[in-house]
């Protein structure tokens, strides 16, 4: 009996321990044109489709199934294996110059007519670094608090069937950075990404004083934001 | 016009001559003794395997061909119709991820049946033509994510037209070559615009073997006596 538990344990171990397997006999195309704010094509950007996309207890647990690129009129085809997963996903990269896209859908739910999944025309946004320095001028021991709210560079479009889904879609939303400056570490020198064009709200609170907010457009690919206090 | 198109060619007259050297033979044969010691049972044979991929297909435009073996059995079941059983297994390499997919390397096993004439048998030479007509293949696709293994099966249906050349060591033993070209038909589903890629994994092989030949006479001798 004992021999027998050990074995079912082994056997179990071998049979969940293994590489994984994709569908067997399928595969996949994933379709569309890539542009820029402009409606101008974007060429040359690498498309790739996962699947077990997300991190599990910290640990990257995706496969890569496919990947291309966009051509020089922006339009993507590749073929691909196919996993039926719920982190079934695919990555229109930016490539550091432009916004990423990320297509998520359950694929265990639904699997698209004829084994295609076209994207259509997928919209990416320029980006801008800006560059913030904020640095201490004053002799006293004041504490500094302050936040950057900005567009985030992702946008996330999660997928009911051929449905967005809002309620699970993050597009380009705002987030933020924060820091609290003080005695220890009263400078910092820094840097975030965000979409050219968009507006940046700079908050921040002097000591026990009333916050206030700034706003800047960030109208340059390297916008430089300089703050004493 | 391509190759595929040369080959079908080439297989064609290869079976018209397969078969007008049938019953020319089974004419002369009827005049003339064939001498006892050349009629054989059967052999098994070991072949080392070089694919090369050919074809408008994933696997001509997709694959590279690295090497192989093969095992066979062969059995003469009258006169010089034979049947035989192969068993073997191929390696392959990508050489362009955007056709097939994002995977390194294949593995392909196979298992067929074919049926064949031998239509020159003397002491020291032996040729003979085979088709398959039954068999299955697997392709197992190993992809790797940073440095992380998974694979992928595809399923086909063994098409392989086969031409041998023996050279008798002695009356038992042959080395030989083989000349195969494999055309598996794919169970693969893919969407209709990428269908015809898709549907054939075609490829050539080129072996070299040795070959053991067992018993004197046929699987059924008085067959049609």
């Amino acid at each position: 009996m004992r021999f027998l538990f050990q074995l079912l344990i082994i056997s179990f171990c071998f049979i969940s321990c293994g590489p994984p397997q994709f569908e067997k006999n399928i595969r996949i195309i994933v379709k569309g044109i890539v542009v820029d704010e402009n409606d101008n094509p974007i060429p040359n950007l690498n498309v790739s489709i996962y699947t077990e996309r997300g991190s599990v207890f910290g640990a990257n647990k995706e496969f890569l199934l496919g990947s291309g690129l966009s051509n020089s009129q922006g339009v993507f085809n590749v073929n691909s294996f196919f996993d039926q997963n719920r982190g079934f996903q695919v990555e229109v990269n930016g490539d550091e110059l432009f916004s990423n896209y990320f297509y998520q859908l359950d694929t265990h739910k639904y699997v698209p007519e004829d084994l295609t999944f076209n994207l259509n025309s997928v919209k990416l946004n320029r980006l801008s670094t800006v560059n913030f320095n904020i640095d201490k001028t004053s002799m006293e021991d004041n504490n500094l608090g302050f936040s950057f709210r900005f567009k985030d560079t992702n946008c996330v479009e999660v997928f009911n069937e051929d449905e967005i889904d809002i309620t699970q879609s993050k597009c380009l939303e705002f987030t933020y950075l924060n820091a609290l400056l003080n005695k220890d570490s009263p400078e910092i020198v820094s840097k975030f990404e965000t979409l050219l064009g968009s507006t940046v709200e700079f908050t921040y609170r002097l000591n026990d004083e009333e916050e206030i907010t700034n706003t800047f457009i960030v109208d340059k690919i390297n916008y430089e934001f300089n703050f004493s206090y | 016009m391509s190759l595929t198109f040369h080959i079908k060619n080439s297989c064609l007259i290869f079976t018209l001559l397969f078969f007008t050297s049938v019953f020319s033979q089974s004419e002369n044969e009827s005049n003339q003794e064939i001498k006892h010691d050349l009629k054989k049972l059967g052999f098994g044979s070991i072949e080392y395997v070089q694919p090369i991929t050919t074809g408008d297909n994933f696997f001509g435009l997709g694959m590279k061909g690295k090497s192989g073996f093969n095992v066979k059995a062969q059995f003469f079941l009258y006169e010089h119709f034979f049947i035989q059983g192969n068993w073997g297994v191929s390696y392959f390499s990508v050489k362009d991820k955007s056709v097939v997919g994002n995977y390194d390397k294949t593995t392909l096993s196979y298992q067929y049946i074919s049926l064949g004439y031998e239509f020159l048998s003397s002491s020291k030479i032996r040729m003979g033509l085979s088709l398959s007509v039954f068999g299955e293949s697997r392709f197992k696709n190993h992809s790797f994510t940073n440095t992380r293994e998974a694979f992928q099966f595809d399923d086909g249906n063994v098409r392989s037209y086969e031409v041998y050349f023996d050279y008798m060591i002695n009356s038992e033993f042959a080395i030989y070559v083989n000349y195969g070209y494999r055309n598996d038909k794919m169970k693969i589903q893919v969407p209709s615009e990428i269908q015809s890629l898709f549907n054939n994994a075609s490829f050539h092989n080129i072996s070299i073997g040795v070959k053991l030949y067992f018993g004197q006479s046929n699987v059924f001798p008085d067959i049609l006596n």
